[in-house]
C-alpha cells in the first residue's frame, strides 16, 4: 500500500522540478461538502505535485445555492460533495457543466459517473451494519434483516432523515419498491431500542454500552475508532457486516464526487485535479487515511477495509438512489421514524 | 418623508433610510423564497411534523424554566444575600455563555455517557450497576436538551436580573426589609416582580437561542423545526416550502417578542437611573449558607467548568497525539477579527437607528424587525440573504466595478450584522430609555441641531449600554456558524468554522484545540461582561 503511494512521488517531483517554472502556477477554487480536514493531504500532495493551488471554502449545506447566487461571476471551479443526491440537486440548479474528458471516462466505470458525465465519483462510502460480537453470531446478514423481529428492542440508529440513512432508504425503495420499503422502516422503527439521536460513532458506542446490539454505520468510522485509545473500547465490542439485499443486490454504497461548477474560470485546472484525485496515487490515499473504498479498478482498499471482507457494491444505479431521497424522507417521515420505539 | 426630512437633519434621516434598507433587505429575500413554487404548505404538516412542532414547544417551555427559574433565583442569591464563594459564583455565573450550544451537547454527551469519566467513576465506585446498563440517565433525550441548553443558555437571564437587583437594589429592598419582608417572602413578593421585564428579555435572547439550534437538539435526539425546515430544503429539494415554514416560525417569534413590549424598551430600568449602591447583603449561615452555595455553583460547575476541563483534557490528549497545524494561529486572528469588527458594526447601527427612532419618531418598527433576524432560523436568513447579495452584486456589475460582494468579507460582515443587529438595537434604545426626553428639550433650546444632538448628547448617554452590546455580539459572532460558513471568501477559516467542520464529519474531538480556544476567548469576554455588571 503504501509502495502504491509512494511510486508516484519521485517522477511527480522530477517533473515538478523541471516543469516549475512553466506550470508553477494557477489555481483552483473548491466549494466542499466534505470535512476539509479528511482532503487536506490529498489537495496539498496535489498542489506539491503541479503547483496548482487549491483555495477551499467548506459548508455542510447550501455551497450550490451560494453558486446560484453568485451567477456567472461565481469564482467556484469545482463543488465536492459526500452524497449524489446533493450533485444532482446542484445540477437541478443549473450550476453545473458535464465535461468531457477521456481521462475520466477511462478509468470511471459509467454506474459512478452521471448521465452524460453530469457528476464523477472519486471515492465510494459503504453503508454496513455494525452488530454486538457478543450478542449477534451472524456471519453475514441482509438489509432487510434489520426489520426482522427477532432485533426486536435491539436496534440503534442516527436522525432517519440524515443524508446516510435517506441513502440507504433511497436503495431499500430501489429493491422492494415504496410499499416494501415502507414495511421495512415501519420494521426497524418497531425495533429501535431508543430514538434515533448521535451520529454514526454513537452507534457503535450504545452497542459496546449494552444499550442495543445492530445498527446502521458507515465502515469508514471503524477504522477512525479503532485508531484513537479513547475509542478503541467500542470499535471492540462491535463487528461490521457488509449487508447485501435479499434479491441478490450488494452493499449499498454511496460517493464522494465532483461537479463542474457552470462559470467556472480555471476549468482546465479543475479537470486536472479531478483527474488527479482518480490517479493511483491518491486512490490510495484515500483508501490508506479515510479508509474509503476506491472508485479506481485494481486499486486495493486498506488492510482495515480488506479485513471486512469483499465489498460487492449495489448495481442500482447511484442516479436512482438520488432520485429516490424525496420518497425516502416522505417514508422517514410517514412511519415516523424518528419518534422512537413508542410515540 | 418630506416632514420628516425637513423636520430632522437630512443626514440623519438618510442614514436611518439606507440602513432599514438593509434591515429589511433579509426578510424581503426570504419573501421571495416563500413566493417560489413548492410542494409544502406550512399549514398542513404531517404526524411527525407535527410532533417536531411539539418538541419544539416542550424544548422551549423546558429552557425558558430552566433559564428562568436558575437565572433569577442565582442572580438574587448573588445580589441581597452573603454566603461563602458569593464573590467567584457572582462571576462565575456568566461563564456558560462560552459554550456554544452544538459544542456543549458533544462534550456533555462525551463526559456523562457510559464511557465518559463520570459513569467511569461510578463503576470504579461502586461496581457495575445492578442489572447492567448505564447509572446515568441518557443525555441524548429531550430532558437532556432541556438541561444542556438551559445550563448554557442561564446567563441570558441571570445577568439582567443581576443588574437590575444591583441598580434597583437599595430604594425597593431595602423599603421592603424596613417593611418586615424576610427570606422568600422578600423574593417572590419584591425580588420577583421587580425582575420581570429582566426575565423577560434575557428569556426572549435564550429562546431564541434554543429555537434556532440545530446541531445541538439534532444530536441529542430531540426533532426540531430547524430540522423539519432543513429536511424539507435538503431531502425534497423544496426550498419554499422551507422558506415557508421558517415564515410561519418567524411570525411566531414576532409575536413572543409582542407579549410585552415595554420589556424590552426598558420601563422599569427608567426608574432603575439612579446609580445607587448595592443592597445589603444579609449574610446566610449554617445549612442555609451551604445550600445557597451549592445552589449557584451547580450551575458553573455543570454549564461550565466540568465542560471545559473535559474539553481541555481531549485538547491536550489531542494536542500529544498531533501537531497543531499552523492555520490554527491564522484562525485565531481571523476569529477575533470578525468578532470586533462585527460587534462595532451592529453596535454603531444600533446606535444610529436608536437615535433616529428618538429624534424622528420614524423607523418605530425597525427594532422589532432587526430583532426578526435573530429569530429567523440562521440557514434561512442566510439563504434569504443570498439572492438579495446577488442583487446587490448585480448592481455593482453594471457600475461596471470588477468587484464581487458575496463570497467577499463585505457579504459575510453584512449577514452577520443582520442577524445580529437586534441585540445592538435592543441596547441602545435601553440605554437610550434611561435619558429623560426633556434633556432632549432643553438641548434644543439651546440651539443644538439634530447631528450635535445625537453626538453631543445620545452619543455618550449610550456608550455604557453599547459596551454590554458589544461583548454579547463579540461573543456570538466567536460562536456563530451558517452564516460564517456559508458566505465566507475562498481559504477563511475561524475557530467556529474549523471546530464545526470536525464534528460534521462526527470527529468533534478533532477540533478540541479549536473549540477550546472558542471558549476561551467568549469566557474572557464573558468576564468583561461581568465585571461591567
Amino acid at each position: 500500500m503504501i509502495r502504491l503511494t509512494r511510486r508516484p512521488i519521485l517522477p511527480a517531483l522530477l517533473a515538478l522540478a523541471f516543469a516549475a517554472p512553466a506550470f508553477a502556477q494557477g489555481e483552483v477554487n473548491l466549494y466542499t461538502h466534505r470535512e476539509p480536514g479528511l482532503i487536506k493531504p490529498l489537495l496539498d500532495r496535489f498542489t506539491a505535485e503541479t503547483g496548482v493551488k487549491v483555495n477551499v471554502v467548506f459548508a455542510a449545506n447550501g455551497l450550490a445555492e451560494r453558486m446560484q447566487s453568485e451567477g456567472e461571476r461565481s469564482p467556484a471551479d469545482l463543488l465536492l460533495s459526500v452524497d449524489v443526491a446533493t450533485l444532482n440537486q446542484a445540477i437541478a440548479l443549473g450550476v453545473t457543466q458535464p465535461v468531457a474528458s477521456p481521462a475520466l471516462e477511462n478509468v470511471v466505470p459509467p454506474h459512478l459517473r452521471g448521465t452524460d458525465n453530469g457528476w464523477w465519483a472519486v471515492s465510494l462510502r459503504a453503508r454496513a451494519y455494525y452488530v454486538s460480537r457478543d450478542r449477534v453470531k451472524d456471519a453475514t446478514l441482509t438489509y432487510e434483516d434489520l426489520a426482522s423481529p427477532r432485533f426486536r428492542g435491539r436496534v440503534c440508529s442516527r436522525d432517519g432523515l440524515h443524508p446516510y440513512n435517506t441513502s440507504l432508504i433511497s436503495a431499500v425503495i430501489a429493491h422492494n419498491g415504496e410499499a416494501g420499503a415502507e414495511e421495512w422502516l415501519k420494521g426497524v422503527r418497531a425495533n429501535l431500542a431508543k430514538k434515533p439521536s448521535g451520529g454514526d460513532r454513537d452507534v457503535a458506542k450504545d452497542i459496546a454500552a449494552g444499550l442495543c446490539d445492530i445498527g446502521p454505520a458507515n465502515t469508514y468510522y471503524m477504522g477512525l475508532m479503532a485508531k484513537d485509545p479513547a475509542q478503541k473500547a467500542w470499535a471492540e465490542a462491535v463487528r461490521v457486516i457488509l449487508p447485501t439485499f435479499r434479491d441478490g443486490g450488494g452493499t449499498h454504497v454511496n460517493i464522494s464526487g465532483v461537479v463542474f461548477a457552470k462559470h467556472a474560470k480555471n476549468k482546465a485546472n479543475a479537470q486536472r485535479l479531478v483527474e488527479w484525485l482518480l490517479s493511483p496515487a491518491a486512490q490510495a490515499i484515500y483508501a490508506e487515511q479515510n479508509h474509503e473504498y476506491p472508485v479506481l479498478a485494481g486499486i486495493e482498499p486498506n488492510d482495515f477495509l480488506k479485513s471486512l471482507g469483499t465489498l460487492k457494491a449495489d448495481r442500482t444505479p447511484l442516479e436512482t438512489i438520488g432520485k429516490n431521497r424525496k420518497a425516502a424522507s416522505e417514508l422517514v417521515d410517514k412511519v415516523g421514524f424518528n419518534l422512537g420505539p413508542q410515540s | 418623508m418630506t416632514r420628516l426630512l425637513r423636520r430632522h437633519g437630512i443626514l440623519l434621516a438618510a442614514a436611518g433610510l439606507v440602513l432599514a434598507a438593509l434591515v429589511v433587505a433579509p426578510g424581503l429575500g426570504l419573501l421571495w423564497r416563500m413566493a417560489q413554487p413548492g410542494a409544502a404548505n406550512p399549514f398542513a404538516l404531517s404526524a411527525t411534523q407535527m410532533h417536531a412542532v411539539k418538541e419544539t414547544f416542550q424544548l422551549l417551555l423546558g429552557v425558558a424554566l430552566v433559564t428562568g427559574i436558575l437565572g433569577v433565583s442565582t442572580a438574587w442569591l448573588v445580589s441581597v444575600h452573603e454566603f461563602p464563594g458569593r464573590r467567584w459564583l457572582e462571576i462565575g455565573l456568566v461563564l456558560p455563555l462560552a459554550f456554544p450550544t452544538y459544542l456543549a451537547a458533544y462534550v456533555a454527551v462525551d463526559l456523562f455517557d457510559f464511557f465518559g469519566p463520570v459513569q467511569g467513576m461510578l463503576r470504579a465506585m461502586f461496581g457495575p450497576k445492578p442489572g447492567g446498563g448505564p447509572w446515568l440517565p441518557d443525555l441524548r433525550s429531550l430532558p437532556g436538551a432541556v438541561a444542556i441548553l438551559g445550563l448554557v443558555l442561564l446567563p441570558y437571564v441571570y445577568i439582567p436580573c443581576r443588574i437590575l437587583f444591583s441598580r434597583t437594589g437599595r430604594n425597593v429592598i431595602e423599603a421592603a426589609r424596613l417593611l418586615g419582608a424576610r427570606g422568600a417572602g422578600l423574593f417572590f413578593r419584591i425580588g420577583l416582580p421587580i425582575a420581570r421585564p429582566a426575565i423577560l428579555a434575557g428569556g426572549v435572547l435564550a429562546l431564541l437561542e434554543a429555537l434556532n439550534d440545530l446541531g445541538a437538539v439534532e444530536y441529542l435526539g430531540v426533532s426540531s423545526l430547524s430540522a423539519v425546515i432543513r429536511d424539507l430544503w435538503i431531502n425534497r429539494n423544496d426550498m419554499a416550502g422551507a422558506a415557508r415554514l421558517a415564515g410561519l416560525m418567524v411570525l411566531l417569534v414576532a409575536a413572543l417578542l409582542m407579549i410585552d413590549p415595554r420589556a424590552r424598551t426598558g420601563e422599569s430600568q427608567r426608574q432603575a437611573k439612579d446609580h445607587t449602591t448595592e443592597p445589603r447583603r444579609v449574610p446566610l449561615a449554617g445549612l442555609a449558607a451551604l445550600a445557597a452555595t451549592l445552589f449557584c455553583a451547580l450551575p458553573v460547575l455543570l454549564g461550565f467548568a466540568l465542560p471545559a476541563l473535559h474539553l481541555g483534557s481531549r485538547a491536550l490528549a489531542y494536542l500529544g497525539a498531533q501537531q497543531v497545524d499552523s492555520e490554527l494561529f491564522a484562525a485565531m486572528a481571523s476569529t477575533l477579527a470578525l468578532g470586533l469588527s462585527v460587534s462595532l458594526i451592529v453596535v454603531a447601527t444600533g446606535a444610529i437607528i436608536a437615535i433616529a427612532q428618538r429624534t424622528s419618531g420614524g423607523f418605530s418598527r425597525l427594532g422589532t424587525i432587526a430583532m426578526l433576524g435573530y429569530a429567523t432560523p440562521a440557514t434561512v436568513l442566510v439563504l434569504a440573504m443570498m439572492p438579495v447579495i446577488g442583487l446587490i452584486d448585480g448592481g455593482v456589475a453594471r457600475l461596471g466595478l470588477p468587484f464581487l460582494f458575496i463570497g467577499s468579507s463585505a457579504a459575510m460582515l453584512y449577514a452577520l450584522a443582520a442577524r445580529f443587529l437586534g441585540i445592538g438595537t435592543t441596547q441602545a434604545n435601553l440605554a437610550l430609555a434611561r435619558l429623560p426626553t426633556n434633556v432632549d428639550a432643553v438641548a434644543r433650546i439651546h440651539g443644538l441641531g439634530d447631528m450635535a444632538l445625537a453626538w453631543r448628547i445620545h452619543r455618550p448617554a449610550i456608550a455604557p449600554g453599547l459596551k454590554l452590546g458589544a461583548l454579547l455580539v463579540f461573543i456570538d459572532t466567536v460562536k456563530e456558524l451558517p452564516a460564517t460558513l456559508l458566505l465566507r471568501p475562498l481559504n477563511f477559516e475561524t475557530l467556529a468554522t474549523r471546530a464545526y467542520s470536525k464534528a460534521s464529519a462526527g470527529l468533534f474531538e478533532h477540533g478540541a484545540v479549536d473549540s477550546l480556544l472558542i471558549v476561551a476567548i467568549s469566557a474572557m469576554a464573558a468576564l468583561l461582561l461581568s465585571r461591567r455588571s
